[in-house]
């Protein structure tokens, strides 16, 4: 049996909701969907883009130094 | 002094140049700030170390998380880490200003994916955050890509539920309020 996940079809083009009766529902549903999507990214992307804490800076600075001095 | 394990500079530059990107990943498997960086340490530590078992021209950026990823699980199993302060420090670390509604909401968001297992948080966040194919990601967690997606469809969907909560005074009455042994009354 073949499964379909949501995760495979997210990428592809999205309809507008049908003008039916569960339209706003499903409207709302795929809002949802699309606020997740972002929400991921952004919450990765906010930590990527923060300084590095000092010991974490202090540890790269080492080895790019060492790396200077080897070379 | 650190060992060095390979002699191309463009190879250890690009194991540094990842490094924010490690956090973001540590950060949501530990959901602590202070766990994410000792783990973030210690893998570029063991990376550095075995860079020259990295096979240039694949992805290093899913080497590096693989490597954090067992990091994390490994100390998990021997009690090494902290138990995550899954309602504080997670979310709190994201601005706290009041007035930009964008922010208020991924704080929101950032709460409800706390609560999420470990294996869908790791899904969403290497796929959806990271960006990496669903086969990188799971090679990355050491499962089938099927389970990769099936974690990812779990987590979605709970996400959805959570910040997207059924409000049953607003569906209409199919059938007649009665109390049933359901009920529990």
């Amino acid at each position: 049996m073949t499964k379909i996940f949501y995760a495979e079809s997210r990428d592809m083009p999205r309809e507008d909701p049908k003008p039916t009766e569960d339209g706003d529902e499903a409207g709302r549903s795929s809002d949802i969907d699309q606020q997740i999507t972002d929400n991921l990214r952004r919450l990765y992307q906010a930590t990527v883009d923060e300084e590095l804490p000092p010991s974490l800076q202090k540890l790269l600075d080492q080895l790019q130094a060492q790396d200077r001095d080897d070379d | 002094m650190i060992e060095k394990a390979t002699n191309d500079p463009a190879i250890r530059n690009k194991l540094i140049s990842l490094v924010p990107e490690l956090r973001a990943f540590a950060l949501s498997l530990s959901r602590n700030p202070s766990t994410a960086d000792d783990l973030v340490q210690e893998t570029v530590l063991k990376a550095w170390a075995k860079l020259d078992s990295f096979q240039p021209g694949t992805n290093m950026r899913a080497w590096l998380f693989t490597i954090l990823r067992n990091t994390f699980y490994s100390d998990a199993r021997k009690g090494k880490r902290e138990i995550a302060d899954v309602d504080g420090a997670y979310a709190a670390r994201l601005s706290q200003k009041p007035d930009h509604d964008g922010r208020l909401a991924l704080r929101d968001f950032a709460v409800a994916f706390a609560t999420l297992p470990d294996d869908q948080r790791e899904a969403l966040i290497l796929i959806g955050g990271s960006g990496l194919s669903y086969e990188e990601a799971a090679q990355t967690c050491g499962c089938a890509v099927g389970t990769i997606k099936s974690r990812l469809h779990r987590g979605r969907a709970r996400l959805a539920e959570l910040l997207n909560p059924v409000d049953d005074t607003t569906r209409p009455e199919t059938a007649p309020q009665m109390a049933g042994p359901e009920d529990g009354c």
